[in-house]
């Protein structure tokens, strides 16, 4: 009987030793993250780092685009957050910059060059508060057996898309994504094409400049008025683009280039791997990638190279962080930036990948010439905290001066103007 | 508390009771006795609802007293300090020209025109399903098959149905030698698949609840009414539709409600576009809460939407009720 009542102590005993023993107690890291081939990549390294570790769970949360930023921005806000790792878009750097770790003393973080986050994720102590992992740089994506010369100009696109259209070869010239937040392939790059911009002076992103030309909108300057204009006509006058292409996100845009309806679309590198994807795309090994189109006040093609990367939230234990700041380290290694570009076509961030593949490549140099190395760079959002807002007012505005008559587009910059004017007031 | 009572009924019993006037002895048992086991009744009755009060507390009232709180404050996700501005955020709502313009007018016309579309299609199908046929079984679950999709995926098969590109929808118009439509690039043609989104939905829903009605429906005051010579359309006007009134009225209420805070299959198909020309109140409130991260105006768009919803409910409520001759109902 003694003997019984001992081993069921000894047994209750090692059940407390079992629970209470911290070794056995994983982390559990939880990454917040759009399903997109450039992230499912980048999950695929975060588990197979996991793996390795006896003392981390990983636990992976997909969240939908569209509902991305306000859930995520929500769990930031909270005291004690969702998620340990969160993907972070360029554009949201100045409104999430204070419930983000500074993160800039992960492994191999030195060898990103700091363009690459300064304008985005830097703090007012200049200290980055993201992990760069992919340049979202985003290019004009043609078909190689159509298109044997480049538009490297608005006009020559146009006649292109007239021309291909004339002779059969395809049923569309230009598609790409209107609808906010998908205007960055037609109205922003096209804008800034032809060197306008939303706040005047154009291209530039320093606060302090800003506030000295009083956050003053440019949105009805010729410029843009220009680049509306175009679009309007490629609609209605030309019909080289879908008279409905105003109401498309980037990925419907994709769907017709990929169903080999359009000739040509605009969309971001890191696509290129779907692009061609014979599974995917009926257009397969037939795709090329230039630089966005100059307008007649250009000054040569256009694209831009800025990030997307990974955060840490403030409001999660220290040892989590601890671990998280290992994982985001371990993605910059040459082996996994390398991987990214041959699995999706995203352009590595780090220096070591870019120099690399420049120079074994071919398609990647290509790449290069027409993304980060073209003629004209610039940052494609404004950094400031209320850029999502005025994104969107520029582009719902944008959408209403295609919707209307064509003389009446400046009409509606004018209003579109008042209205950033207000936000920027409010 | 025991004691007392069969002290009570044992007085009772030898007629000590009736002899005695009020404010005696036994009285102030009685009163006691009643006081106490009204005070146990009420103690277990509390604690039946206390769950409950802490549940509203918790997810009812504390979120709304804290909405109100926010939007008499400036509230931003990048700001951290959080200043009283009074109404500030509500006279910016009321000043709003897109609020008053585009939101207030598709917000009522979609609430509208959905309520009596899914009515009218509600009450037909009830109609036709109301009597014995072969497959009878077959056809009612099968009405229940748009109420077992969720509304957003409802909204994504739609949203394809009438895409200018691969939509079938076009395809039948061109097959048909109509002229294809660009159904998501224009405000009503937009509204136009949003209610249709919507009325598949929910008229399966309005058609079982009415069916269900119309089962029970005794047969007497139809007898009745076709004896007297009334045709079939003054049967179903003067003797179906009254009798369906209480049921018509809550369904109908459930509805204007429903269709009043529509968002997903309007955030799904247009996200309030082209050119927030399809805003209703809940995308206006979602996107200056999530979009804008404008926590506070966000909040008073939300609070304003309850009480013209409140408001809105009261009104229909009354005149349903009158229209529909359900008086019970109103009661």
């Amino acid at each position: 009987m003694k003997k019984r009542i001992y081993i069921v102590g000894l047994l209750i005993a090692l059940c407390f030793v079992f629970l209470a023993t911290p070794a056995l107690a994983k982390i559990k890291l939880r990454v917040s993250f759009m399903p997109f081939p450039v992230h499912n990549q980048q999950v695929d390294w975060m588990k197979k780092w996991a793996d390795t570790r006896p003392d981390v769970e990983l636990i992976t949360v997909p969240l939908s685009y569209d509902v991305y930023y306000p859930k995520v921005s929500n769990s930031l806000r909270a005291s004690k957050g969702e998620f340990d790792i969160v993907w972070h878009n360029d554009d949201w750097g100045a409104a999430w910059m204070n419930f983000l770790e500074y993160v800039d003393d992960v492994n191999n973080f030195d060898d990103i060059n700091p363009y690459l986050w300064k304008f985005c994720f830097r703090d007012k102590n200049g200290r980055s508060t993201a992990v760069p992992f992919v340049s979202t740089s985003a290019g004009l994506f043609y078909r190689k057996d159509l298109i044997p010369e480049l538009p490297k100009t608005w006009k020559e696109l146009q006649d292109l898309s007239i021309k291909l259209q004339k002779e059969g070869k395809t049923k569309w010239g230009y598609v790409t994504g209107m609808k906010f937040p998908h205007a960055y392939y037609s109205f922003l790059a096209f804008m800034w094409a032809n060197l306008g911009d939303i706040v005047y002076p154009p291209f530039v992103r320093d606060y302090d400049m800003l506030e000295m030309f009083g956050w003053q909108p440019d949105v009805n300057d010729i410029r843009v008025i220009e680049m509306l204009e175009f679009w309007w006509d490629q609609i209605h006058r030309y019909k080289t683009v879908p008279p409905d292409n105003i109401s498309y996100s980037r990925t419907a845009a994709l769907a017709i280039f990929q169903a080999g309806d359009a000739a040509m679309t605009g969309q971001d590198a890191h696509l290129y791997g779907d692009m061609n994807d014979p599974a995917k795309s009926k257009v397969a090994g037939k795709v090329g990638v230039a630089p966005f189109p100059s307008g007649p006040r250009g000054n040569g093609g256009l694209s831009w190279d800025v990030p997307w990367a990974w955060g840490i939230p403030k409001n999660v234990p220290p040892e989590n962080k601890k671990a998280a700041k290992e994982l985001l380290g371990y993605l910059l290694t040459e082996e996994i930036q390398v991987d990214l570009w041959k699995k999706t076509g995203g352009i590595p961030v780090a220096g070591v990948a870019r120099r690399s593949l420049s120079k074994d490549d071919p398609i990647f140099a290509q790449f290069a010439k027409a993304t980060f190395e073209s003629p004209v760079l610039v940052l494609p959002a404004h950094y400031y905290p209320k850029w999502p807002k005025i994104h969107s007012i520029f582009t719902d505005y944008c959408i209403k001066a295609m919707m209307g008559k064509r003389d009446d587009i400046r009409k509606v910059m004018e209003q579109c103007s008042e209205e950033i004017i207000k936000a920027f007031a409010d | 508390m025991g004691r007392t009572f069969s002290v009570l009924r044992g007085r009772m019993a030898n007629g000590q009771v009736g002899n005695m006037g009020i404010g005696t002895e036994i009285d102030r048992e009685l009163e006691e006795g009643r006081k106490k086991l009204l005070a146990s009744k009420h103690r277990f009755m509390l604690g039946l609802v206390i769950p409950a009060l802490v549940m509203l507390a918790v997810f009812e009232i504390y979120p709304v007293t804290l909405a109100f709180w926010t939007s008499l404050h400036k509230v931003t996700l990048y700001d951290t300090g959080r200043p009283f501005v009074g109404i500030q955020n509500y006279i910016h709502l009321f000043t709003d020209s897109h609020f008053f313009n585009t939101v207030l007018p598709n917000t009522f016309i979609f609430t509208f025109a959905g309520l009596i579309a899914e009515t009218v299609l509600g009450i037909s199908i009830a109609h036709l399903l109301n009597r014995r046929f072969r497959g009878e079984g077959i056809v009612t679950t099968m009405l229940l098959f748009p109420m077992m999709v969720a509304p957003s995926i409802a909204a994504v098969l739609f949203a394809w149905l009438f895409n200018s590109q691969f939509g079938i929808v076009d395809v039948v118009l061109k097959a048909v030698g109509l002229p294809a439509v660009s159904w998501l690039s224009g405000r009503w043609t937009a509204m136009l698949v949003i209610l249709i989104s919507d009325v598949w939905l929910w008229t399966p829903w309005f058609a079982i609840l009415l069916l269900a009605a119309l089962k029970v429906q005794p047969p007497s005051p139809l007898e009745a009414a076709k004896i007297d010579g009334a045709n079939a359309w003054q049967v179903f006007l003067h003797v179906t539709v009254p009798y369906l009134s209480p049921v018509l009225t809550i369904c109908m209420l459930i509805r204007t409600f429903d269709l009043f805070r529509q968002f997903d299959q309007t955030w799904v198909i247009t996200s309030g576009g082209p050119a927030r020309s399809t805003e209703f109140f809940s995308i206006y409130a979602y996107k200056e809460f999530f979009e804008y991260t404008n926590y506070s105006s966000g909040n008073a768009a939300a609070l304003m939407g309850a009480i013209v919803m409140l408001i809105f409910g009261l009104i229909m409520y009354r005149t349903f009720a009158r229209l529909t001759g359900g008086e019970k109902a109103s009661g």
